[in-house]
C-alpha cells in the first residue's frame, strides 16, 4: 500500500542463500563443477509518501559475498562482493475501497547498476554469476494487491514484480524476470501469547526467461521456481517490525543444467516515521 | 626504551620490504615486455571440465588481468584455470592482458569451445 503524506518507511534486511544441488529441467542433475554457492546480501527499502496517494521508493543492496566452490582438486574458492543494483520507482494508490478493505497499488521504478564495469578481483574477472551487480539498467513494473478481514486478524496478498532488464556494455542480456507471490497474514490475538505477533505464510513463484550474449539464448539460463516462505513478525508499539522468513523450494525447473536453491533465509528490520510531527 | 623501539620499527619495515620483495616479480628495469604466448591445455571441454591457461610473459614487474567472454576463470597471476559449466556452451574467448613497470601493455586472446 502507499503511505501516508510525508512518512518515511525504513526497511533494513539481511539475506542469506545456499545451493549445492545442479538440475537438469526439474530433477536433480549428476553435475557438480560447483559443489556448493552462497551469497549473504543486506540491503535497504526507503519509501517516502510524497501525497496521499504517490509513495516514492528506493532501494539498494550490497553482497557481502557471492561464493562459489569449485569441484576441482583441490577445492577452490571464488568470490564476489560489492553493491549490487538501485532501484528508484513511484508507487501509486489505483484503487482503495476503505469500507471492503480493498487496496490495489502499482509502481514503476529504474534499476540502476552501481557499476557498469565487471568487477575484477587479483587481475581475474569475475564469472558473471558472482558480479554483484550485471551492470545493466532495466525496469521494475509492481502491482500489490490487499484484502484485510480485520475481525478474524487476516490478510491476504497478491504481489507482482516484473524486471525488465537492458543489454549491458558487453552485450550480455539478462532475461526478464517475473516474481508471483500469495501471502496469507494471521494476526495473532491471544491473551495466551504477549506481544504483537503476526504469522505469514508466502508462496512464491520465480519466473525468469533466457539470457542472451549478443544474439544467442544462453541454453541454460532462465526456469521456473516455486517456494514456499513461512514468516514470523513482531511489533513493537506499531513503529518497529522484525521480521524472519525462510525460503523452501518446492518445485524447481531449469533450462538446460543450473545449480538450483537449496534454501534462504531473511531477517529484517523496519520503522515508519512521521516526519510532520 | 626509546633504542628498543627503534629497533623493533627497523625489523617491522625490514620484513615489510622483503614481503613486498616476494610479492612482485622484479625483473630488469630495461627488459622490454613481450608476450610470446597464451596457451590452453586443452583447447575443447565439455561442460564441466577445466584446463589450464597460461601466460608465457617476460619483462619487468608483470601483472596480469584476465576475462572470459563466459566461463570461470580460477587463480590469478601467469596461470588460471579455466572452467565451464553448460550454459557456458560454444566459443569462449579468453583474453589476458600483461602489464609491466612501465605501464606498457599487450593483450591475447585464445579461444576455447565448450563442447
Amino acid at each position: 500500500m502507499v503511505q501516508e503524506k510525508n512518512t518515511l518507511h525504513v526497511i533494513g534486511f539481511y539475506k542469506f542463500n545456499y545451493g549445492n544441488q545442479y538440475f537438469e529441467r526439474d530433477h536433480h542433475a549428476d553435475f557438480d563443477l560447483i559443489k556448493a554457492a552462497n551469497y549473504n546480501y543486506v540491503g535497504s527499502i526507503l519509501g517516502y509518501g510524497i501525497t496521499e496517494k504517490v509513495t516514492l521508493e528506493s532501494e539498494f543492496g550490497y553482497f557481502i559475498n557471492k561464493t562459489q566452490v569449485y569441484n576441482i582438486e583441490p577445492l577452490y574458492t571464488l568470490r564476489g562482493y560489492g553493491f549490487s543494483n538501485a532501484i528508484v520507482s513511484l508507487k501509486s494508490g489505483l484503487y482503495s475501497n476503505h469500507f471492503k478493505r480493498v487496496y490495489f497499488t502499482a509502481s514503476l521504478g529504474a534499476k540502476i547498476p552501481f557499476s557498469t564495469r565487471p568487477k575484477v578481483i587479483d587481475g581475474v574477472e569475475l564469472p558473471i554469476e558472482l558480479q554483484p551487480t550485471i551492470g545493466a539498467y532495466g525496469m521494475v513494473i509492481q502491482s500489490f494487491f490487499v484484502k484485510e478481514n480485520s475481525g478474524k486478524g487476516l490478510r491476504y496478498f497478491v504481489t507482482n514484480r516484473v524486471e525488465v532488464n537492458f543489454p549491458n556494455k558487453q552485450d550480455y542480456h539478462q532475461g526478464t524476470a517475473v516474481f508471483t507471490s500469495f501471502f496469507i497474514s494471521k494476526h495473532i490475538m491471544s491473551p495466551k501469547i504477549k506481544g504483537d505477533w503476526t504469522v505469514i505464510l508466502q508462496v512464491r513463484n520465480e519466473f525468469r526467461a533466457r539470457d542472451k550474449r549478443g544474439c544467442c539464448f544462453r541454453e541454460s539460463t532462465g526456469g521456473t521456481l516455486f517456494y514456499i516462505s513461512p514468516q514470523i513478525n513482531y511489533s513493537i508499539k506499531e513503529k518497529w517490525n522484525i521480521s524472519t522468513l525462510f525460503e523452501i523450494p518446492c518445485y524447481q525447473y531449469f533450462n538446460g543444467t543450473q545449480l538450483g536453491t537449496r534454501f534462504g533465509i531473511t531477517c529484517s528490520v523496519s520503522r515508519m516515521i512521521n516526519l510532520v510531527k | 626504551m626509546k633504542p628498543k623501539l627503534f629497533t623493533i620499527i627497523l625489523i617491522m619495515i625490514f620484513i615489510a620490504c622483503e614481503n613486498n620483495k616476494e610479492n612482485s616479480s622484479e625483473g630488469n628495469p630495461d627488459q622490454l615486455l613481450n608476450f610470446e604466448s597464451l596457451v590452453a591445455e586443452d583447447d575443447s571441454l565439455n561442460a564441466g571440465e577445466s584446463t589450464l591457461v597460461r601466460a608465457n610473459a617476460t619483462g619487468y614487474q608483470l601483472s596480469y588481468n584476465w576475462s572470459a567472454s563466459a566461463g570461470d576463470l580460477l587463480g590469478t597471476g601467469n596461470e588460471v584455470i579455466y572452467a565451464a559449466s553448460p550454459c557456458h556452451a560454444g566459443n569462449n574467448e579468453i583474453t589476458c592482458t600483461v602489464r609491466d613497470g612501465h605501464d606498457q601493455s599487450q593483450t591475447k586472446s585464445i579461444i576455447i569451445v565448450i563442447l
